[in-house]
């Protein structure tokens, strides 16, 4: 049985500081993701079948799905759905063969296993964007990709907050008994901020907007990437307690 | 048959809060309802606007009740005492209950007023829709996890990254599109107030009844578990 304690334990002795910790857990996630292939895969193609999904749902009205505010909305809810598939795979190997168990005896403080956790987590959310955003331009794009460019930091803003919440929420309920029924009821209400932020200034920017007609959504997504990261920070020990 | 006190004993049950609010709460609701009934009616929203001395006091309780909910997360937190785990649900419950009652309170006036169930484009009805999912999330966590500290401390946890989201909801939505709730409504007349007053010092009663009878019951419940996991291990202490 592969536990992180060995390596953590180890690497904290060679690669001390808070830092070189968080790189361990995360190197450790993300290495285990590269040998198993299973969460960044799947995740993927739940949201490349949500994109087709979408286009019959639609009854094929093609000219209703590239309106700004129907193909914004095709994005964010895509977004959604495949992270909470996603929030599933950074924590479920943890439940396998007292995995997290070894984690938490690592000599680490627990903001060290939150914020790895997170990172983990942001970069499966951030490949399943990249690429879902490929697919929806050959899907549904039109012509003019410009608004890409410009919706960067919208991405770069809304990500965090997910993936900040998303690790919380799973670690909260990681012994829970319906936990895959349960992480959506409680991710999507707590996610209402950021979709709708996500949503609008998208859809602003896919009508030709510039990045300054949505400051106030910027502004909402970094209060909510801020206050949501700083209440992981303060709970996680509580929510992970033995 | 004596039971022994050991570590994590729950407390012995007293008695629970008596019935004296709660027939406070009947009376002081017979008149708000007869002076609601008296109330004139306003001059641009006419009879419908009379559902506000119900829909505004629920709103404030339920808000009220998940703010006590996120504070008394917060003192479990720091204290582990079990009695702040159940005052903390209590709370979410009965918040939960007049969340129930300001949203479908709202709903009616919305049918009266503009002639729709749901308006989208009212954030604050918006928001407290928002506010429900939020909580009941609270409740299917506490349902998916056995009875026990563990239950405790996720579901406290869980209670104040709710309460932090609200106010960005309702930023988020103020932001969203028309604000169409009603405008701050003026009650020149002296019986509008007082119709006002009275809804409120009627759930303002009400409220911190249900809370503590379903926090006494939340732990007699806890009780019957503890003793039931002691019966089921045949503890030598019961005798």
């Amino acid at each position: 049985m592969k536990t992180a304690a060995p390596g953590i334990a180890a690497g904290t002795g060679r690669r001390g500081g808070w830092a070189g910790q968080v790189a361990l857990v995360f190197g450790r996630g993300l290495r285990r993701e590269l040998r198993a292939r299973e969460t960044i895969p799947s995740i993927v193609s739940f949201a490349a079948l949500a994109l087709v999904v979408f286009h019959f749902a639609f009854a094929g009205d093609l000219a209703a799905l590239q309106t700004p505010s129907v193909s914004s909305g095709l994005l964010w809810v895509t977004f959604a759905f495949a992270g909470i598939l996603g929030f599933h795979g950074a924590w479920n190997p943890e439940r396998e063969g007292d995995a997290l168990k070894g984690l938490l005896l690592c000599p680490v403080d627990r903001s060290v296993i939150l914020v790895g956790k997170v990172l983990e987590t942001l970069v499966f959310l951030a490949v399943m964007e990249a690429i879902t955003l490929g697919l929806f331009l050959v899907f549904y794009g039109r012509e003019d990709h410009s608004w890409l460019v410009r919706a960067l930091p919208v991405f770069a803003l809304a990500t965090p907050g997910f993936a900040a919440v998303g690790t919380l929420l799973s670690a909260l309920s990681l012994h829970a008994r319906f936990r895959e029924l349960l992480l959506p009821l409680l991710f999507l209400p707590l996610a209402v901020p950021v979709l709708i932020g996500g949503a609008q200034s998208t859809a602003r920017l896919m009508a030709g907007g510039a990045l300054s007609d949505v400051s106030a959504w910027l502004q909402i997504l970094a209060v909510y990437d801020l206050v949501f990261l700083g209440l992981a920070f303060l709970l996680f020990e509580f929510v992970v307690e033995e | 048959m004596t039971l022994v006190a050991g570590p994590r004993t729950p407390r012995p049950p007293g008695r629970g809060p008596g019935g004296g609010l709660f027939v406070a709460f009947l009376a002081l609701e017979v008149v708000h309802f007869v002076l609601v009934l008296r109330a004139p009616e306003e001059k641009t929203l006419g009879l419908s606007q009379k559902v506000f001395y119900y829909h505004l006091p629920a709103a404030i309780t339920c808000f009220l009740s998940y703010f006590f909910a996120f504070c008394i997360a917060g003192v479990y937190l720091a204290t582990r005492r079990s009695k702040f785990d159940h005052g903390a649900a209590a709370c979410v419950e009965v918040g939960l209950l007049f969340n129930a009652l300001t949203l479908a309170s709202g709903s009616i006036w919305a049918k009266a007023d503009w002639g729709v169930w749901w308006a989208w484009y009212d954030m604050r009805l918006v928001t407290t829709l928002i506010m429900a999912f939020l909580y009941l999330g609270y409740l299917w966590l506490r349902r998916a996890l056995p009875a026990g500290e563990r239950r405790a401390l996720v579901s406290s946890a869980y209670a104040i990254v709710a309460f932090a989201n609200v106010p960005l909801v309702y930023w988020s939505l103020n932001l969203f599109g028309e604000k169409n709730h009603p405008p701050r409504i003026g009650l020149p007349d002296p019986r509008m107030r007082y119709a006002l007053w009275a809804g409120f010092a009627a759930f303002f009663i009400l409220w911190p009844w249900l809370a503590r009878k379903r926090a006494h019951l939340l732990m007699l419940a806890e009780r019957v578990e503890w003793l039931r996991s002691r019966r089921a291990a045949e503890e030598p202490a019961l005798r």
